[in-house]
This record gives structure tokens, sequence and C-alpha cells, in this order.
């Protein structure tokens, strides 16, 4: 592990381990933490994984974590890396197995003490009409022509399909489609794991939660997003199920391969690349594309399902519900930034890190007992951090200890005892999500702001967890 | 003989397995996983797959041989616990696959990485770690 004092300070919230740290390291690695934030972060190899980004050919400027960095595999969770669009390579583990995992947040009309009654009816409905846990499937068996127009066409697609309304995608990063998307570059496995997945949750740190907008930071750009205190919301977190994971594992394996031809060497197996202009790279590139515009489209049908367990509990009078802005965790994008004074055209790998530019809505879940996040983008961003800030709380504590240190039972009284309304389909699923287990997220988003990539617009409190 | 443990990771899962042969240490990652995915399943075979797994490297093939199991779990929803080994050479093996349909699993792998890959041999002894993305 990364000794602490291996990091020099640039500003309170930002350190850096520089280029001789370790031999073969192209950049320096760059964190951005407060002083207790760091403590934890070097308790875990998030950083020696961040080092071994550092090493990648074509890499930009600085390999990144941000405050809610954890060990992952290969790159840690919470990184960003830049690689020059033309020699630079693309890493399927720099985005990650769940690719496009990411969040969408919807408004309603509603106050909290309009449905306060209601919310463990709620709850209920949310979880019997939005299948989740492990391999439960959805209500739609996608195949052939109908996988692949979901595939190339993401939440556009879903809409006209009836799940959904135009306006939704007017709010969506890349408004829910990748256009340079493969279907025939996805494999027969991929699809066969997505046939029954498009419309479901899954399980691990995925959920449907019902939040309070407990209070409002910046007046201005809350009444942008529509949003004020007491108002309830709808947060969405899951991606690309298995379909995703599959389209991951397998152009690692082609990588694995590749690499020997391109002569490219790395520290981690899992952290297999090739030149993002050679055919392996594009058929990735086209693939994770596929697999973000599915991710897309569940959380298009996923809203959907959602909008009808709130018609049949609330009825008409609590209006409907619109989405404020849906953003991807894990994704490679093609992006121009500032580069010793001269644009340069890069790929942007995002692994647990969410997309920041200027006046973008920015949403961070945090752990389901605790608060979530709307922030916007900063200019700054665009100039420090290759327009992007963090994705959650972050982990810091393993899923086995949490499970020993926290009954489900007993954190579902908790949270019950705290106004929030839980549905979970395993208590032991439940307890490895208990707030403990995850890094404090007000600290992390403060972070941001004071570095200046991202300002917060508004806090929100849980009042209904729904896992699988 | 052959065991196998679960190991802590800050967000994901993993396994470490020790046996006194190759064979042995493939067996005790396939009893890992399928221990993972379905505990307590009990070992009475109703399904028999033969297939076969390649590797670009050979300190790999470990991990692609639990790639392709995964996948056969996932798309055809079974668990796989026991295996008879045919073939185990440095890049590619084959061998046929024990297991039981399931309705569903308990536990999620979505999955296998290749992080930290590699087999050590320790005082007569096989060991490897596998993480898995869960």
């Amino acid at each position: 592990m990364i000794p602490k004092n291996a990091l020099h300070p640039i500003s309170p919230v930002l350190w850096q381990i520089p280029k001789n740290y370790r031999d073969g390291m192209r950049v320096p690695a760059r964190v951005y933490a407060s002083e207790t934030l760091l403590d934890q972060i070097v308790s875990d190899r998030s950083l020696d994984q961040l080092i071994n980004v550092s090493t990648l050919p074509g890499i930009v400027s600085y390999a990144l974590a941000m405050p809610d960095v954890h060990e992952g595999y290969g790159f840690p969770v919470g990184g960003v890396a830049a690689f020059d669009a033309g020699d630079g390579i693309i890493s399927p583990g720099g985005i990650g197995y769940d690719i496009n995992c990411g969040v969408r947040l919807l408004r309603s009309d509603a106050q909290l003490d309009d449905i306060r009654s209601r919310l463990d009816k709620l709850g209920s409905a949310l979880y019997r009409e939005v299948p989740s846990g492990v391999g439960r499937g959805g209500r739609l068996k996608l195949a052939g022509k109908e996988l692949d127009e979901v595939l190339e066409g993401g939440a556009a697609r879903v809409v006209e399909m009836s799940f959904g309304e135009p306006d939704d995608l007017d709010s969506a990063e890349s408004g829910g489609r990748l256009s340079n998307a493969g279907a025939s570059l996805v494999s027969k496995d991929a699809k066969d794991r997505g046939y029954d997945q498009l419309g479901t949750m899954g399980s691990g740190n995925h959920f449907v939660e019902v939040d309070v907008v407990e209070r409002v930071f910046d007046e201005g750009e809350a009444e942008r997003l529509k949003l004020h205190e007491g108002q309830i919301t709808v947060l969405i977190h899951t991606g690309s199920r298995g379909l995703g994971h599959q389209v991951a594992t397998d152009y690692i394996r082609v990588m694995m391969k590749a690499m020997k031809r391109y002569g490219i060497e790395i520290p981690d197996p899992q952290l297999a690349c090739a030149p993002f202009n050679s055919e392996e790279g594009q058929k990735y590139f086209q693939a994770m594309s596929a697999a973000a515009n599915f991710a897309w489209g569940n959380r298009q049908m996923i809203t959907w399902e959602v909008g009808k367990a709130w018609s049949e509990v609330l009825g008409e009078e609590a209006g409907k519900l619109s989405v404020v802005y849906d953003v991807a965790h894990n994704i490679a994008k093609i992006e121009e930034y500032p580069v010793a004074k001269a644009s340069r055209r890069t790929v942007v790998h995002r692994k647990g890190a969410t997309r920041a530019f200027p006046g973008q809505p920015v949403i961070i879940p945090g752990s389901m007992g605790t608060a979530s996040y709307v922030l916007v983008g900063n200019e700054d961003s665009m100039r420090q951090s290759f327009g992007s800030t963090c994705h959650g709380a972050g982990r810091r504590m393993s899923r086995s200890l949490a499970k020993k240190r926290v009954q489900g039972s007993e954190l579902k009284r908790r949270l019950n005892e705290q106004g929030i309304s839980v549905n979970a389909g395993s208590m032991a699923g439940l307890a490895e999500e208990a707030p403990e287990a995850y890094k404090d997220v007000d600290e992390v988003v403060d972070t941001v702001q004071d570095a200046g990539i991202a300002r917060k617009v508004a806090r929100l409190r849980p009042v209904a967890v729904i896992k699988g | 003989l052959r065991s196998f443990e679960f190991i802590p990771h800050t967000a994901e899962a993993g396994i470490r397995v020790q046996a006194d042969t190759l064979e042995e240490l493939y067996r005790g990652a396939l009893e890992g996983m399928a221990e993972w995915l379905k505990p307590g399943l009990p070992r009475t075979a109703d399904k028999r797959e033969r297939m076969a797994a390649d590797s670009a490297f050979q300190n790999t093939l470990l991990v692609d041989f639990l790639i392709d199991v995964l996948t056969r779990s996932q798309v055809g929803r079974s668990v796989f616990f026991d295996l008879e080994m045919h073939h185990l050479g440095e890049e590619r093996l084959e061998c046929t696959l024990l297991g039981r349909a399931v309705d569903g699993f308990d536990d999620d792998i979505k999955a296998i990485t290749y992080h930290g890959a590699g087999i050590r041999q320790r005082e007569g002894c096989y060991e490897t770690e596998v993480i898995f993305d869960i």
C-alpha cells in the first residue's frame, strides 16, 4: 500500500504522487481528498492500482482518483484516466464489468407530507414492479432484432416501445444513446444473458430509492432543475446487467491476446488493453457503446415501472414523474481537453466516476441511511479533471466485514426508526450495503466542491429503499 | 486434497484455493464458485457438460476456465461443483463439468477478474486467489 507521505499536497483537497515514484509511471497520479478521506484511501490498495493506471500507453496529464475512490481490480473504483485518441489505448477494465452502471433521478410534483402515510405501500409496489435480485427476469424477453434495436437505440428505442415519454430523453447523458454502438459486436453469450434483463435492477449496490429534497444549496440551479425542499424524488441505480458483464469479459480476453501482438506490457492482467485505433480497440468501443445503450434502455424501462407503481399507489393527484437527469458511472467517451495549451482528443475512461461538464447535473447516490446529492459540474472540471467528478460515497468496508458487524434485520429496524421504509430481497444483501460500510458522502461532496470541479445544488434524504 | 476460503475485498469478493495437485486446485476453485453462487447445494449432479478452455497466458488458464464456467452457469441457470479432467495443459484444458440446474442463485457473480491472476507453489502445495466482481 502507498504510504501517506508519498503524496504531495497541491491544495488542501488535491494530492499528487510524482511520476518518479515508481518505475514505469508515464504521468503522475492525483487524488482528490480531504485529510480524513485520504487516511481512509491509503488504507487499501486504491493508490497502488492508480499508479498501475499511470503506466498505460498514451495516458494524458495524470491518472486521477476521486474522493470516493476505493480498491477495485485493475483500475480503482473512482478512477478517471484520459488516453490520447491517436496513440493511446482503450481498456475494458478501465470501464468495468457493469458498463454504464449509472443513476437516473426522477422528480415528482408531490411533497413528503402528501405521501408520508402511503410510503410503505409505495415501497412494496416498487419492489413488486421493478424486478430485482439475482437472476430474476423482467417482463420483456428480447432476442434477435428486438434486442439489437435496444443495443443500438438505447433509451430512445425503449421509449418507441411505449415505455416512457420522448421528454425523458432530453435529460440524459448523450441523450441516453451512443450512436457508434455495434450490436453485431456483442456476443451471443452476452445477448443470452441480457434476454430477460431489460427493466431489472439486479443485486449488490443497485437500488431504487424514494427521497425527499432535504436542503437546497443553490436556489438558481435548483429552480432550473425544478427541485425544491420537501419535494419527493426517485433515484434509480443500475446498469447493463449480465449483458454488459459479458461484453467486458469477452473483450478483456480479446485484449489479453492482442497485447502480445502490440507489444504492450502491463503490471496487472486486469488492465488488458489495445490501441484505441486498432481493430480490437474499435470493436470493443462499439460493443461497449451497445452495452451502454442497453443500460440506458434498462433505466428507461425501470422509469416506466416506477411510474406504474407510483400511479397505482398514489393515483392521479400525485402527478407525473419527470427525469431530472441520467448519468453514467462506468463508461469510455471521446472528449477533447486543453492539454499544454492545445486541444487534445482523448478517450476518457470513467470507472466509478461521473461526467461533470459545466452546468450539467450530477447525481451522487450516497448510502441508504444517509443522503444523496444533486450537483452541477463547474468550468474547472474541464481544466482539472477531464470533465469528471465523484460517483457516490465510496465503500470503506468489505462486504464480508459489513455482514459480520451488521445484522440485516437490525439494520432494517434502525432504518425504519429513521423513517425509511425498506423492501429488500435479502437481509444479508441489505447488511452489505449498511451506511457504515461507506465513506461520509457529505465529506466526499464537500471535497469536490472545495476542489472547484462541481458544486452542490441539493441534498436528498431517503424515505423508502428498494433493494434486490 | 484441496481447500478454499472466501477472502475479503473492499467492494468485491474473492477466494483463496489450496491443493496438492493442479487438477485439485481447479476442482477447489470450481467448488468455491459453486458455494458462492448457491451455498449448500446438494452435490449430486443432474447435468454433465463437456467443455474446453483456452488462455492467452499459462498463468491465467484457471481464470479463463472459471469465466467459461460462469457464463455457462448464467446462461444455462446451472451450478457446476465438480469436474472430470481429460486434459490439463499450460494454456488449454478439456474437462466434463458436473452440476445441477437451479432456479436462481443466492449470490451473484457478475464476472471473474484477472486481477492478480496466477498460481503459486508453496511447500509442495498449489495456491491461487481469484477476485469475483459481485
